[in-house]
């Protein structure tokens, strides 16, 4: 915020403002905390108001780029050619927006994977802009066909820049923890329908992620066996929101203070889980018989973490 | 705090006295700044603000200290906190930026949340042109310069 604030230019008003136009009055930090409570479009708008506005939007903490909701009304034969363009809009904000970003969320088409835009603008936003928390949402139309979602293909160590803390990854498949390599500060980790060979893949990819306090994982494994190992000493959050059929789940965690788990198929002998702060009892879940898709919640009610999760301020 | 019911005076730009509670004027953050950097006056002159402006912060500050001590605040205080926020702050554009720019310069944050939301809650929805006239924002581009930077900013305006 001060580093934002600092480098932002003064700029010469050498244009003429109307006694009446307060708002252009507003000195640029207070402009910019108004263009806080916009969505990145409404904000990005205000640049044709008046040459007083055309840098003002260029300064915000974090972008939110979305095609979306035009992807949702373009026939189906013509989405590449529609994300394209837009990607090329997209490229022209985030390469206009100016300083750097606490937050970026960047939905897509799969085509965007495919071309290396997806790439150029990860690198942007994390090499350039240092952002701590990215999403990236790739459009999956309305009925979701796992297997063909779209491969995240990726350069080694795409997410290893030191001010990435938070990631979130929605809508791909991954081949191999490459693009993972060297994330020594990631704190977060959100796979969201996501796809992967196998268990041991992911496991192979949670490993790369030494620091990771919170795990959210919602993931489709197209050979449904092996294991699925986690080990981590930092970690104090667990979500297991989806994970289809595997032969075993392990899970070391010294430090895990919240174990939430929505859905997860695998047998209670299979299910070994080391963590000392939380009491967990596995016949309550873990069943041979019945469908295992009863949610559970298991917290270390003394953690900071779980006194936040039940009872939020 | 045994100094709970200590008075202060805020001297407003035109020189009229306000007395507040000392927790009321620790809400604005720049006055609490200045009783911890051992300031043991019991006056201040906020130079910048004018009277009726000073008296509304205080107003939104008196409000806001008052549901802050009520024992066990419950879902209902703070529902009734911001029906008054949303009341307090639906004044015209004038009263609106003095708001802000005292909140600012007071720091008040609370108050300069709610006055940079209600200007952005105007700006939503609305084609340039709209707020231009709203905010009397005289447009200095060229036909041409404007459409350059539609242009450049393309992405934003998608039908």
């Amino acid at each position: 915020m001060t580093a934002r604030s600092s480098s932002s230019p003064r700029r010469n008003h050498q244009y003429p403002i109307d006694d009446h136009d307060l708002i252009s009055k507003l000195p640029d930090e207070l402009l910019q905390m108004v263009l806080s409570n916009l969505s990145t479009e409404e904000a990005v708008r205000t640049s044709v108001l008046s040459s007083r506005w055309v840098d003002v939007w260029k300064w915000r903490s974090y972008l939110v780029l979305d095609m979306n909701m035009v992807l949702d009304s373009t026939p189906k034969e013509r989405l590449q050619q529609v994300s394209v363009q837009l990607a090329r809009l997209m490229t022209k904000v985030i390469n206009n927006h100016r300083g750097r970003l606490e937050r970026c969320t960047i939905q897509h088409y799969k085509s965007q994977c495919k071309d290396g835009t997806l790439q150029s603008w990860i690198d942007s936003v994390t090499g350039l802009k240092h952002t701590k928390d990215l999403t990236l949402i790739n459009y999956i139309p309305a009925i979701r066909h796992y297997k063909r979602a779209n491969l995240l293909s990726l350069h080694p160590y795409t997410f290893s820049h030191h001010s990435l803390s938070s990631l979130s990854l929605c809508g791909f498949s991954l081949i191999g923890p490459d693009a993972f390599c060297k994330c020594k500060n990631l704190k977060t980790l959100n796979l969201i329908n996501i796809v992967i060979s196998q268990a041991s893949v992911l496991s192979g990819v949670l490993a790369a992620f030494s620091s990771l306090e919170v795990i959210v994982l919602n993931v489709n494994f197209l050979t449904p066996r092996g294991v699925l190992k986690i080990e981590n000493n930092n970690l104090k959050f667990l979500q297991l929101s989806y994970l289809n059929e595997i032969d075993r789940m392990e899970v070391y965690a010294t430090c895990l203070d919240v174990l939430d788990i929505r859905c997860i198929k695998v047998k209670r002998d299979n299910f070994i889980l080391v963590a000392p702060n939380i009491e967990v009892n596995k016949n309550s879940w873990l069943d041979n018989h019945s469908r295992n898709d009863c949610p559970h919640l298991y917290c270390n009610v003394s953690s900071f973490l779980a006194q936040n999760l039940l009872h939020p301020s | 705090m045994s100094e709970s019911n200590k008075k202060i005076s805020l001297i407003s730009s035109e020189g009229e006295a306000f007395e507040v509670s000392e927790a009321v004027a620790r809400e604005f953050e720049i006055v609490a700044h200045m009783l911890e950097d051992g300031c043991s006056g019991s006056s201040i002159p906020i130079t910048t603000v004018d009277s009726n402006i000073l008296g509304k912060v205080i107003e939104y500050c008196t409000k806001h200290v008052e549901v802050g001590n009520v024992e066990g605040n419950s879902e209902k205080a703070e529902k009734d906190l911001e029906e008054f926020d949303k009341r307090f702050i639906a004044v015209e554009m004038n009263t609106l930026f003095s708001l802000i720019l005292a909140a600012n310069y007071l720091n008040v944050k609370g108050l300069l949340n709610i006055g940079c939301q209600k200007v952005a809650d105007t700006i939503k929805d609305m084609k340039p042109e709209e707020v231009r006239s709203i905010f009397n924002i005289e447009n200095d581009y060229t036909p041409a310069e404007e459409e350059v930077v539609r242009k450049e900013n393309e992405w934003a305006f998608q039908p």
